[in-house]
């Protein structure tokens, strides 16, 4: 199977689990137990708002005529209106999207940052007093839980050392860059505004680093585990035999293969980022889908959790494409048959 | 089952760390067994306000402080472990039943019926685990500890059958398989006889590293306001509470945080502990 071919079978693979992660959610919100009109609308409400409600959201046609409903409807950017915003949630969505985007882009590039050389430092060293450092370390990061890091690192360095700012994406007295694309950094850049992409910066180390951390645990891990096994290998013998240095031998022969296993979790730790993103925008008051999506479920808006899941999903599913492409790029013998 | 043979238990507690996690496990259990007889104060589980020792910071009297109505944070902590472990026992006796034999079915009747179930678990594991608990706990009427539960087993059974599917689909070949096939054995006998004991270390192990995150998850739902309700100590719920008021009355959320971080650690590291014993990767 050629590259093309692989391509074309991952993303026709993918859009058959979106639709099937649409059809779960969907049935999910219609049936449930208790009539989620009634749960929007709260135990208030009288019977003809209920009755209302329910022929807008199409509630009285049977399961697959409303499924059918949602899908087109879908498909042509209309994701219903939210009973919590009073806005179309699709126009929610485009507000709130970008600010997670690129607060997850920061845990990633952390993760990666830290999460690697943190195992590469202990792979190396195995046995020493780095390696258990760094363990230990590790091991902290996937037992706590994110939420709790946000407040240890918002106590340490927001408020004992105050280095970094609190809440929110940048500072109120700045102006705001024009949007285009709603990565603050990249429209500050556009800009040339660095005092507010500086500002926007240092509001994203924070958050960033509280999502990050469960995941560089397990990046570090692996990597441990991975560079210890290659470290095995007989071809780095043979290297050393050529009087190899010992970092081109690291960088050039063990980290590459090394790095495949790391790049796959990066993929599959995205789910748990990117719940993990729900607890930390919700501490750090970060105007994104997390917090939205929070806000929505508190509020019973049936449209609102409807598509903020299933966005979610699309996004951890088109990551989790690119990643299987990146594997594809480090790793040209993997085998493409299945 | 030679489970517990000293020879096991010997690989066991040649590492520390795991006779660690033992001792955490023991110790957390056993304090919740014994709450009300332990803790300084068990009448602030309930209602109770005493605004005249409200925020007090940790002291002899309430080692970990008091919260903003008076209660001793310590005694809430204690019985808040309580929910913690309901909340990871009950969550794993759903998801485990249903997530075995979806992947006993799926590995060992293979064909169609595997198809099937394995497209629906990846549909499933698609869904990350804690927006799709978030969003079922969003539908449900009113945010309280049994829907917590339920939306928790919901995202928990995929990787179960992930895990289950994996070692049947690599020892439905072998000769004793084969031998009770012959032998006319019903497909029920083989999965349930002959199959799913080859699975138990791998589960046994599995199942002890997902009490720690069942637990983390559910503190994570409770933080966000969709765990057990107050005045119920639940530990999610305190350090919600007490990240309002940081960083004065620090100690309000940071005790409750650090006491979900030891019962994970505890969990996680016997179960480290226990794929080394048994040898076995989930």
């Amino acid at each position: 199977m050629s590259a093309t071919q692989y391509f074309l079978r991952r993303t026709f693979i993918s859009i058959i689990v979106f639709f099937g992660a649409s059809i779960v959610i969907f049935c999910l919100a219609r049936l449930i137990p208790g009539d989620p009109a009634r749960i929007a609308l709260g135990p208030f409400a009288t019977q003809e708002m209920v009755e209302q409600y329910r022929v807008a959201l199409h509630l009285n046609e049977s399961i697959f005529i409303q499924y059918k409903i949602f899908i087109t409807n879908l498909f042509q950017g209309d994701l219903g209106i939210s009973t919590y915003t009073k806005r179309p949630v699709l126009v929610d969505i485009i507000s709130y999207f970008p600010a997670t985007f690129e607060l997850v882009l920061m845990s990633v590039t952390l993760m990666i940052l830290i999460g690697m050389p943190l195992g590469i430092l202990s792979g190396k060293y195995k046995d020493t007093f780095i390696d258990h450092i760094a363990r230990i370390f590790s091991l902290l990061g996937v037992v706590t839980p994110s939420f709790l890091w946000a407040i240890i690192l918002m106590l340490f360095f927001a408020f004992l050392i105050p280095i970094f700012p609190v809440a929110e994406r940048m500072d109120e007295a700045l102006d705001p860059p024009k949007i285009v694309t709603g990565l603050l950094l990249i429209d500050s850049l556009l800009e040339g505004n660095f005092k507010v992409f500086r500002d926007a910066f240092s509001h994203l180390i924070l958050p960033g680093l509280a999502i990050a951390m469960p995941a560089i645990g397990n990046v570090a891990r692996l990597t441990r585990t991975n560079l210890s096994d290659i470290y095995d290998k007989q071809y780095i013998e043979f290297a050393r035999s050529y009087a190899f240095s010992e970092f081109k031998i690291a960088t050039k022969y063990a980290l590459k293969p090394a790095s495949i296993p790391t790049v796959t979790i990066i993929g599959l730790d995205f789910a748990l980022m990117l719940g993990n993103a729900f607890l930390v925008e919700t501490v750090f008051v970060w105007p994104g889908m997390a917090k939205y999506g929070v806000e929505v479920i508190l509020a019973k808006d049936l449209n609102g959790i409807v598509a903020t899941a299933l966005i979610i999903t699309t996004f951890y599913l088109v990551i989790n494409m690119v990643v299987d492409f990146i594997v594809l790029l480090l790793n040209p013998r993997i085998t493409l048959k299945d | 089952m030679n489970i517990f043979k000293t020879k096991s238990y010997y690989k066991f507690s040649r590492n520390p760390l795991s006779v660690i996690g033992l001792v955490i496990v023991t110790f957390v259990v056993l304090l919740t067994l014994f709450a009300p007889y332990i803790t300084p104060f068990p009448e602030h589980v309930g209602p109770f306000t005493d605004f005249a020792n409200k925020s007090k910071p940790p002291s002899w009297k309430n080692i970990f402080g008091t919260d903003n109505i008076g209660r001793d944070i310590f005694t809430r902590v204690i019985f808040g472990y309580r929910i913690s472990l309901i909340l990871g026992v009950v969550v794993l006796s759903i998801a485990v039943p249903i997530g075995v034999a979806m992947g006993l079915c799926a590995g060992y009747i293979g064909k169609k019926t595997e198809l099937v179930l394995m497209r629906i678990t990846d549909i499933f594991l698609a869904i990350p685990a804690l927006v799709l608990a978030l969003s079922i706990i969003g539908l449900l009427d009113r945010p309280n500890l049994l829907y917590t539960m339920m939306a928790v087993s919901m995202a928990w059974w995929p990787w179960y059958t992930r895990l289950i599917y994996n070692i049947t689909r690599s020892i439905k070949t072998e000769g004793y398989i084969t031998a009770a096939e012959i032998m006319g054995a019903s497909k029920l006998h083989i999965m349930f006889q002959e199959i799913l004991p080859n699975c138990l270390p791998s589960l046994l192990t599995k199942i002890t590293l997902d009490l720690g995150f069942v637990i983390l998850v559910g503190s994570s739902l409770s933080f966000l306001g969709l765990g057990a309700q107050p005045p119920t100590p639940d530990l999610g719920t305190m350090v919600a509470k007490g990240a309002s008021v940081l960083p004065d009355i620090w100690w309000f959320s940071l005790f409750p945080g650090f006491a979900i971080l030891i019962v994970v650690l505890g969990f996680n590291l016997v179960g480290d502990g226990l794929k080394d014993m048994f040898d076995v990767d989930v």
